[in-house]
């Protein structure tokens, strides 16, 4: 395809050359250091629009009147190039984030703790996994920050260089958290936890990113270290089902 | 989703008869950042004969490039406990580092670059048991005679967590130096019994091992006499716990005592086959 429509100086690619040049070709090189760099390069306009319907998904916001009275956060965009084992450029990554060092304690957020799991309670972990002869899986939730349910009222600014052509003096109230706010890994690991004990799965009782269901004599096995997720069974079909129940709330 | 094969770093590797953990990718960039990828393999991290003291007279180096090294090392710990005692050392120095404690840190550095391939094995045979090692040297540390502790965790035969540090006071014997140790590692003992209940693996009398006599019998009989009655309550915590049927003390010789390695810099044979008891093996 590249051959025929594509760029007439490229050379003829061959089908091994052909893999590494798809991702030349469709991936920037560069890091743009602004916002009105990033616009020139169409590459980081599609991750930007890519983040930005990752929102509508999720339905993290919606658009109201501005009112002086409120207190609005700036956004901000981050670029960033996701590397590979090798070091070559796989993916523009665009991110969207709130300035989350505006917020006053009290008015934009209250609690901000979650718990975190220990190093030494991973390792415990995979000794237990060892010698259970069992397998260790991990997933990864899609913008897993922007599924956490926000409780405080939180204003936010337009995200600049996409704002809204009708309204472009709006604010935007957020419904689910930002990356940036200083609650967002609270949020989020409410949202996930309430989600697995809704579930029959136990929490267990020190260790609060342990989450454990027992169906007979196997066991499920959820441990969660903020955005990473990893779970193992002594029964695989229960993997299986942990994994589409997943699936069916938490884009992938 | 997928088999777990990268977590925070960690390189892990899930085969039938074990999961191995290494960061061997990170040992490379560690070793190219700080100009070392071309030196000479080291056998040990540190000399047995090497004492660290505040190096007064010396030529100072750069402060920066010192901390970023001790950062850098200190994350290797995570899967690497047999340079964490000499890193621990090393640390103590950073405020005002000095070319003999940068000769310190680059040895520990070399002798990483021999041993790129190691990282920690959790053999899937074994029986779910839970056994703890605690060691101390005496007065280690040449600057304020405080000594070093050192405690490890396994369970079965894997490594799971482990522990060095200057204590925090000045101890008059060698029994005080233990007892105060295994205080420690009683403490880790119960948050592993704990975790492991949510896995239905139900453990008592946990064995602790350690090599001096005379705190095994301290522990067991509450006699206050004059070398002994000083002793800190915090300090009697363990007794407490060993009346509950939580952990025993037992006795093990200094050889099979895996712990030694946390304390002090061990010959090359020594060290060698403790590093292969505590289960960090290469495999490529």
């Amino acid at each position: 395809m590249d051959n025929i429509i594509g760029d007439i100086s490229k050379v003829v690619v061959t089908r091994n050359m052909s893999n590494l040049c798809m991702i030349v070709a469709f991936v920037s090189q560069k890091e743009p250091k602004s916002l009105e760099e990033a616009l020139q390069d169409d590459q980081w306009c599609i991750a930007m629009q890519e983040e930005l319907s990752q929102f509508k998904r999720n339905e993290v916001w919606e658009l109201i009147p501005r009112d002086d009275s409120l207190q609005v956060i700036g956004t901000k965009w981050v670029f960033r190039n996701k590397l590979d084992e090798n070091g070559n450029i796989t993916k523009n990554k665009a991110r969207l984030v709130a300035t989350g060092y505006r917020q006053e304690e009290g008015i934009d957020y209250d609690e901000t703790y979650a718990p975190d799991a220990r190093l030494e309670a991973i390792r415990l972990l995979l000794a237990y996994v060892s010698l259970m002869k069992f397998k260790l899986y991990q997933m990864d939730v899609k913008s897993t920050f922007l599924n956490g349910f926000i409780k405080e009222n939180v204003y936010v600014e337009q995200p600049p260089g996409f704002e809204d052509y009708k309204f472009p003096n709006h604010i935007y109230k957020l419904k689910k958290s930002l990356y940036g706010l200083k609650q967002v890994p609270r949020s989020w690991y409410e949202r996930l936890s309430t989600f697995l004990l809704e579930n029959d799965f136990e929490r267990a009782k020190i260790d609060l990113t342990l989450f454990i269901k027992r169906v007979c004599e196997h066991i499920l096995l959820v441990q969660i270290y903020v955005d990473y997720i990893i779970f193992g069974s002594t029964n695989n079909s229960l993997c299986k089902g942990f994994a589409s129940i997943m699936r069916g709330e938490f884009e992938m | 989703m997928g088999e777990l094969a990268f977590f925070l770093g960690l390189k892990i590797k899930q085969m039938e008869s074990g999961i191995f953990i290494s960061q061997s990718k990170y040992y490379k960039e560690v070793l190219k950042k700080f100009g070392m990828g071309t030196a000479k393999e080291a056998s040990t991290p540190m000399r047995t004969s090497c004492y660290l003291d505040k190096d007064e007279s010396r030529i100072e180096v750069n402060q920066t490039m010192f901390r970023g090294m001790i950062g850098s090392l200190l994350y290797l710990t995570a899967s690497r406990l047999d340079i964490m005692q000499f890193v621990y050392v090393c640390a103590r120095f950073q405020a005002n580092p000095k070319e003999s404690h940068l000769i310190a840190v680059k040895r520990i550095l070399k002798y990483l670059k021999g041993t790129t391939c190691f990282g920690l094995w959790y053999p899937s045979r074994a029986s779910p048991s839970l056994i703890g090692y605690f060691d101390a040297d005496y007065g280690g540390c040449k600057i304020d005679r405080k000594s070093t502790s050192g405690t490890c965790h396994l369970l079965g035969c894997s490594l799971v967590s482990w522990h060095s540090k200057k204590q925090a006071c000045v101890a008059l014997s060698t029994t005080e130096v233990k007892y105060i140790v295994v205080g420690n590692c009683c403490a880790k003992i119960l948050w592993m019994k704990q975790q492991l209940e949510d896995y239905s693996i139900y453990l008592n009398n946990i064995p602790l091992k350690c090599d001096n006599k005379s705190a095994i019998n301290l522990t067991k009989n509450p006699i206050m006499h004059s070398r002994t009655k000083h002793i800190e309550i915090r300090h009697h915590f363990l007794r407490d716990h060993i009346s509950k049927g939580n952990c025993v003390i037992e006795y093990v010789d200094t050889k099979h005592q895996l712990a030694d390695i946390f304390t002090k810099p061990l010959a090359k044979d020594r060290f060698y086959e403790l590093r292969r008891d505590l289960g960090i093996l290469e495999i490529s």
